[in-house]
């Protein structure tokens, strides 16, 4: 079982510290980590849709968790960054003479299926597959 | 001619040589960091998504060393992508680097980190 040092960093954000092969993890608690770092084993971290959300995780005791309201606002930040850099890219293929694979009308009703989607989520799983179509418009839009 | 690898090495510049390197990533999603393999690394700290810190087991003699670094990502869909690798604080005994697409944090399958300097 390998095991992790996991703390609270200055964002709020939980920091993992892996320490290497040539080191012992409790050296590396002294040196590398401030004090109230904590040891854990890797396989008590999040898993699976959970760990996409990386920047939402939580540190509550020796417990790593997501902090589900923070996922949604990171999905948000993640869809709305999408839909700004398409938006551009749909501009110049419009002025570019060159048409949209997925019309203006039907790009809106994806973006707005996508926020409403992000907002009632219940689980990380629901919160990747709301973006899931929106990415793969943008996909379609950039194909040769 | 045979040749000497001892004498060749002691021929070498202590500069030439590397101080610090490391293989590390993000292997796939939902897993934890993994450094594959390094040398003066005591640890690697994955701060944010795309944000690591190296941690040394060396202490450089001042800030001006040089950190220069590749990485990769999205090796499953695209084959391979490469973001920027960005030195963001150092200390004598850290290294902070970012990987970016855009100005957007981005998790690496394999980040490597080679560290020249006195």
């Amino acid at each position: 079982m390998s095991q992790v040092i996991v703390y609270t960093n200055s964002t709020g954000n939980v920091s993992v510290c892996t320490p290497s092969n040539e080191s012992d993890i409790n050296q590396v608690l002294i040196k590398d980590c401030p004090v109230g770092a904590i040891i854990v084993d890797s396989s008590t971290l999040p898993s699976g849709a959970d760990a996409q959300f990386f920047n939402s995780w939580e540190l509550n005791g020796s417990s790593v968790s997501v902090n589900f309201t923070k996922a949604q606002s990171q999905q948000t930040s993640v869809l709305n960054k999408l839909v700004y850099d398409e938006s551009g890219h749909r501009a110049v293929k419009t002025l570019s003479g060159v048409s949209n694979v997925i019309s203006d009308s039907d790009w809106k009703i994806l973006v707005t299926n996508a926020q409403f989607g992000i907002a009632t989520s219940s689980t990380t799983a629901e919160l990747i597959a709301a973006i899931v179509p929106v990415q793969a418009a943008i996909d379609a839009n950039s194909a040769i | 001619m045979a040749i000497n690898l001892s004498t060749l090495v002691n021929q070498t510049n202590p500069l030439q040589l590397a101080k610090v390197w490391a293989n590390f990533g993000v292997v796939s999603p939902g897993t934890t960091l993994t450094i594959r393999s390094s040398y003066s690394v005591s640890s690697i700290t994955r701060n944010g998504t795309g944000d690591y810190t190296i941690n040394l087991s060396i202490t450089m003699a001042d800030l001006n060393y040089v950190m220069v670094g590749s990485n990769s990502y999205n090796q499953t869909t695209y084959g391979s992508s490469a973001a920027i690798v960005a030195p963001y604080t150092k200390t004598t005994t850290t290294c902070r680097i970012l990987t970016n697409v855009g100005n957007n944090g981005q998790e690496s399958q394999e980040v490597d980190v080679v560290i020249f300097g006195n």
